[in-house]
């Protein structure tokens, strides 16, 4: 994929833009008439998976076909969680139903992909990224996000405020967990950014800093194939969880990030500001500040916040919000919270004329706010779409799993969104 | 004093906990300034009035305001949460930003039943008391999702007071550790093949049947196989 190709669209969700590319099946620019709405859909199959998550399956009655999942989860009635996990790390992307056999402590009831990712880097989020207290990934200007806690979900928009100091010598942190050159989802130009219509950014001057979510070898030189702006061998900062300096490498990559310490990566003149001012044995300070940009305050940080990268908002305080710009009708993930302070976690199937033609990010706003969403935001879609109920997939994933058969592979995503038990009886 | 310096003095003071004891007559929807949530206790913004801004809850409220609240100005970007009970307790209803009007016209029955209220960035947010709940403690709540009465603690508790014994509806466990809940005081006691109820590090949670309402003690522990050494004398 060329880099034109890839800012086209900065993130997973190029496939939306790109279905021939990806699914192989056509699919009309516009919405089947008549449109999807919840009078349009009947339900086939309602299923409580547990006490307070009930799993509710939708076909076309008019129009369509439609094949729509919706999980109502209803944290006053049951010991349940609803959290998210990154699975194996930040470097990675992983299917759904692997990141949740993989959360620990519990087996997830149930669970949908997640945030939007940078389709260049596996697993790099588009967007912010919050866990266990840590920021792990850089916000998007003005971009959505979906933040979990105190078991209801919170759509707003968040920014990130990222420092680096050497006593008083301070600067920016470009970026976290991400190869440094290029931002997948700038959401506009900074400093020495080239901003790429799609939402990526280049810029041969940066620093990154890698956490120990990161899950793997730090990125080496010339690992983007379609910009020159990682190319220079910059130098690597190894950090311990004090912030002491206990190396300064010539060239970077390859490296682990050691238990509680950061690794910077520098390049260009990133790469000069760690040359003067990470000497080993100094001290480097690292700021990250979450600011919720609806309401202008700092959203403090804790083990029980988990925040994701979302996509368009679609319905807020109870009015459908998207502009019906995008008109494509894909596979379509949604999060919302109705009037009774219920999630909802919704899949559209998409791609398939025999099965679901998929939504418009209207009509998912529209379903969302007839399924009684108060807010709502589009998550990853396309070929990531995918929802799990016991650890079986009840959608239809998009993707080819072989050339005999076209659809139902599930796409490596970055995140995942589940609900699980919020505690447990311990047997004698 | 002027009604309008009066509330302006009523803002200021910035109670968290109570309302002011002391309501003046407010001529109808004056004086809400923006950014404040205002109540009244007459229908039609009459009566007396005060007003609060939204960092500031008010978990519950003086003889003077409780059960008197007729009418509601939410002149803010928040939802309004208020609730027929103290301590965000009993039936919620939740108030768009920039609603104005008498509680009886709300789809509620909490005309003159309003005793506590917060301001909520989401109207989900009405329906959780979770953020009470400060980093590096465990909260106990009488009432389903963090609502009702709050009790907090960073200790182990071998025996809860009469207060908090056979209590808890749902739990916040903002702490680094694991919470490991037991039936019986000095971590004993069963509820049938159970021996320990857990609620891991950062989780939040409704305590379910036959769990509720019958803790009595709790440990700390960094490995849930740390809830198992007891046994019932016997």
């Amino acid at each position: 994929m060329n880099l034109l190709v890839t800012v086209a669209r900065a993130t997973a969700s190029a496939f939306l833009a790109l279905p021939l590319t990806c699914g192989g099946v056509a699919v009309p620019a516009f919405a089947a008439e008549p449109a999807l709405t919840l009078s349009n859909l009947r339900a086939t199959a309602v299923t409580t998976v547990t006490t307070g998550v009930v799993h509710t399956s939708y076909r076309a009655g008019t129009g369509g076909p439609w094949f729509v999942n919706v999980l109502t989860i209803s944290p006053d009635l049951a010991a349940l969680t609803v959290g998210g996990t990154i699975g194996a790390g930040m470097s990675t992307s992983q299917t759904t139903t692997s990141m949740l056999r993989g959360v620990a402590g519990r087996q997830p009831y149930a669970g949908i992909n997640g945030g939007f990712f940078d389709n260049e880097v596996a697993g790099d989020m588009g967007g912010i990224s919050v866990h266990n207290g840590r920021v792990l990934s850089e916000a998007k200007k003005g971009g959505t996000a979906l933040v979990l806690q105190h078991g209801r979900p919170y759509i707003t928009e968040l920014g990130t405020v990222l420092t680096l100091r050497s006593g008083t010598n301070a600067r920016e942190l470009d970026g976290i967990n991400r190869t440094p050159g290029r931002s997948g989802h700038c959401g506009g130009a900074g400093p020495g950014d080239t901003y790429h219509p799609g939402g990526a950014c280049t810029n041969p001057s940066e620093i990154v800093s890698f956490t120990q979510e990161y899950g793997g070898p730090t990125p080496k030189p010339g690992t983007l194939t379609n910009t020159t702006t990682d190319d220079d061998p910059g130098v690597e900062a190894v950090l311990n969880a004090d912030g002491v300096v206990t190396a300064l490498h010539q060239g970077r990559g390859g490296r682990i990030v050691p238990p509680g310490g950061h690794i910077l990566q520098g390049i260009g003149a990133g790469a000069q500001w760690l040359r003067v001012n990470a000497r080993p044995s100094g001290r480097l300070v690292l700021g990250e500040k979450v600011i919720d940009l609806r309401f202008k305050e700092d959203l403090p940080l804790g083990p029980s916040l988990y925040a994701t990268a979302g996509g368009d908002l679609l319905v807020r305080d109870a009015a459908v919000v998207y502009d019906g710009a995008m008109k494509e009708s894909n596979p379509r993930t949604a999060i919302g919270a109705d009037g009774a302070g219920r999630l909802l976690l919704v899949t559209v199937d998409g791609r398939d004329p025999k099965h679901s033609v998929g939504a418009t990010r209207l009509e998912m706003a529209q379903l969302m706010k007839d399924l009684g969403a108060v807010d709502a935001v589009n998550m990853d879609g396309g070929g990531s779409t995918t929802m799990v109920v016991r650890d079986r997939i009840v959608n239809q994933p998009s993707d080819p799993v072989s050339t005999a058969v076209p659809h139902g592979q599930q796409r490596p995503v970055a995140d995942a969104i589940f609900v699980a038990p919020g505690g447990y009886g311990l047997h004698s | 004093m002027s009604k309008r310096s009066l509330w302006g003095a009523v803002v200021a003071v910035s109670l968290a906990a109570l309302l002011p004891g002391s309501p003046a007559d407010a001529a109808s929807w004056d004086d809400c300034a923006p950014d404040r949530f205002c109540l009244y206790t007459g229908e039609g913004g009459e009566g007396a009035g005060t007003a609060f801004a939204p960092e500031n809850p008010a978990h519950s409220y003086v003889d003077a305001w409780d059960d008197t609240v007729s009418s509601v100005w939410n002149n803010t970007e928040h939802w309004a949460c208020v609730y027929r009970d103290a301590f965000y307790g009993g039936m919620i209803q939740a108030i768009r930003p920039g609603f104005r009007g008498d509680l009886t016209v709300t789809d509620t029955k909490l005309n003159d039943q309003i005793s506590s209220h917060k301001l909520a960035k989401s109207k989900a947010g009405c329906w959780t008391g979770y953020e009470r709940c400060q980093e590096g403690y465990l909260c106990l709540f009488t009432e389903v999702s963090g609502r009702g009465k709050m009790t907090a603690t960073t200790v182990d508790l071998a025996r809860y007071n009469a207060d908090w014994n056979d209590k808890a509806v749902s739990v916040a466990n903002r702490t680094t550790r694991h919470a490991c809940f037991y039936h019986s005081p000095d971590y004993l006691g069963t509820w049938g093949g159970y021996r320990a109820y857990v609620i891991l590090r950062a989780d939040s949670t409704v305590v379910p049947q036959p769990f509720a309402q019958t803790f009595s003690s709790h440990k700390l522990v960094a490995d849930t196989r740390d809830c198992r050494p007891m046994k019932d004398p016997l």
